[in-house]
């Protein structure tokens, strides 16, 4: 009887109103993750895997490695937690291990080229990514960059790619390539030379 | 003008959906608890890792470390003598691997092969006394001229003259090799003794017990031409006395070779042995001496004393020509008419049925 009346009264109680939970701050996740929190651990992965993934595999240009060193990357970041220094630049510290990580991959294919055994599988070109509703001319313009960067060094490819595809700004740049200013406007400016012979893409500022 | 514009990524559209979100997070996880199990065992590999390299080096270390025993053997630190051996004094080598040399006076030993898994010398005249020492790891080679002697570990001795080698093993075992070696290989064990001589001085090789070590030890240097002339044939064996007996005619000492030979002769230890002695002294009083009638009286006695079969014919043969030689015809013939009954397709038959042809 008891039990009845009990279910009744949940039959008839109205449902319960979830409030989205407020974000929880960089420094807090970087803690919390840093005191061995796996809801933070996810909560970090979830909030940068997007930015981390898209980056990569425009980088990159092939979907199964670019996955590979996402993992690595995200693998690496919480192993080496207690290395990062300043929580709120998380995310490009993340970013930088992740670069870090593509410059690897170039120089494992270099190497694998050399000795005939990379199976180029560039299925992730700038071109494939294009937005829907992307105008004719400018995938044919896509394409085209996809060529001449494929002739590109790869440490200028990934500076110029930092800089023109994923808007870095010059310092960023430097910084997610671990290398100097100077370094970095001279890869960019290398790697645009190139491009500027095949795609008339505005030139942004180098200074 | 170019339809691009930089940034690049607002042309793009690559955002990862869920479903590869989740894919990507739960190989993350499964990265992490692989590195985690591998960090754990980390310690047990490094243990192992350590244990295997120190295995490792202990084995270079074996390798390249020079044993004791590794290289060329060596006396009181000193390369080897090519030659060893002296005419009037005994030589003993104390060797770096335990052996030992003794060298008697008036041998000769030469260092043929010296390495570290052979030493091979070659006992060019006299005796010498081998101690090597058991588990080397050289295997250790004696030529004697009719005789080659192996050995890893044991006590022997080896004494050369010329026709003649004697081998006698005191502990350990020996295998002797030659062409006048029954089967070409014999093998010795401690106390037996091989005598290998030439065709002409003897037919047949003969193993016998060796004497003691102590008998060894007091027995003055054999076969050896310096040894000869200063030795007491009273004090030698037969052996001995038929090795300085065929050193001394060699050297062109006949009568020295004679005397040795009516020693052995009166001292032989067998009848067999004896007839050896009578039939050799026979030669030597026929074609070395020119003493016909000597030499018949030898060859009779060698024929009486019953000699081995292989020189059994010749002994006859050689009578018949001595006794033809002395002018003792009438003997001549009948040792001649002897011979062809015995003998009837004899290697001597033509030479020995002259005398039966003669008037």
């Amino acid at each position: 009887m008891a039990k009845t009346q009990r279910l009744l009264r949940y039959a008839r109680a109205e449902p319960v109103q979830l409030e989205p939970a407020a974000p929880i701050s960089v420094t807090e996740l970087v803690d919390r993750i840093g005191r061995g929190d796996r809801w933070a651990e996810e909560a970090f992965y979830r909030r940068h895997v997007g930015l981390v993934q898209a980056t990569v595999r425009r980088l990159l240009g092939r979907n199964a490695e670019a996955e590979d060193v996402v993992q690595d990357a995200f693998v690496t970041a919480f192993e080496i937690w207690d290395q990062l220094r300043e929580p709120e630049h998380a995310k490009n510290w993340l970013l930088t291990i992740a670069v870090r990580k593509v410059h690897r991959r170039f120089r494992r294919r270099r190497l694998l080229r050399l000795l005939g055994l990379d199976q180029p599988t560039d299925d992730a070109t700038l071109e494939t990514l294009a937005r829907a509703d992307l105008s004719g001319e400018a995938r044919a313009e896509l394409s085209l960059l996809d060529r001449v960067l494929k002739s590109v060094p790869a440490d200028a490819r990934i500076a110029w790619m930092l800089r023109y595809v994923e808007g870095a700004s010059l310092e960023e740049v430097a910084a997610l390539c671990e290398c100097s200013l100077a370094t970095a406007k001279r890869r960019i400016a290398a790697a645009h030379a190139r491009v500027a012979e095949h795609v008339s893409l505005p030139e942004l500022s180098h200074e | 003008m170019s339809k691009l514009r930089a940034p690049l990524r607002l042309t793009l559209d690559d955002l990862p959906s869920e479903e590869e979100i989740q894919r990507i997070w739960q190989r993350v996880q499964k990265r992490r608890a692989r590195r985690r199990a591998r960090r754990e065992l980390r310690p047990a590999v490094w243990v192992g890792a350590a244990f295997a390299a120190a295995c490792a080096a202990l084995l270079v270390l074996a390798w390249v470390r020079p044993s004791p025993n590794a290289g060329p053997l060596t006396t009181a630190g000193q390369a080897l003598a090519q030659v060893v051996g002296d005419a009037t004094n005994a030589g003993v080598l104390e060797l770096s691997d335990g052996s030992r040399i003794v060298v008697d006076p008036g041998a000769r030993l030469e260092v043929l092969e010296n390495s570290s898994r052979t030493f091979g010398v070659a006992l060019r005249t006299g005796r010498a006394a081998f101690d090597v020492r058991p588990g080397g790891p050289r295997r250790w080679t004696i030529e004697a001229g009719l005789a080659t002697v192996e050995v890893v570990g044991t006590r022997f001795t080896v004494a050369r003259a010329p026709g003649f080698v004697d081998v006698s093993v005191e502990r350990g075992v020996v295998v002797v090799r030659g062409e006048r070696v029954p089967d070409r290989v014999r093998k010795l064990v401690a106390g037996e003794r091989l005598v290998v001589r030439e065709p002409d001085a003897a037919a047949v090789p003969e193993v016998a017990h060796a004497e003691s070590a102590q008998d060894a030890e007091r027995r003055p240097p054999a076969a050896s031409p310096t040894s000869t002339a200063s030795a007491s044939p009273a004090t030698l064996g037969f052996d001995e006395l038929i090795a300085q007996a065929d050193a001394a005619r060699r050297r062109g000492d006949l009568r020295a070779a004679e005397s040795a030979l009516e020693s052995a002769l009166s001292g032989a230890p067998d009848r067999k042995r004896a007839a050896l002695a009578a039939f050799t002294l026979g030669k030597l009083e026929l074609d070395g001496l020119g003493n016909a009638s000597r030499a018949a009286a030898a060859f009779s006695r060698a024929v009486s004393l019953g000699p081995p079969d292989a020189i059994a014919e010749d002994a006859l043969a050689r009578l018949v020509e001595a006794e033809g030689a002395a002018g003792q015809i009438d003997k001549a013939r009948a040792d001649a008419l002897e011979y062809q009954k015995r003998y009837p397709n004899g290697r001597r038959a033509y030479a020995v049925g002259r005398w039966l042809a003669r008037p």
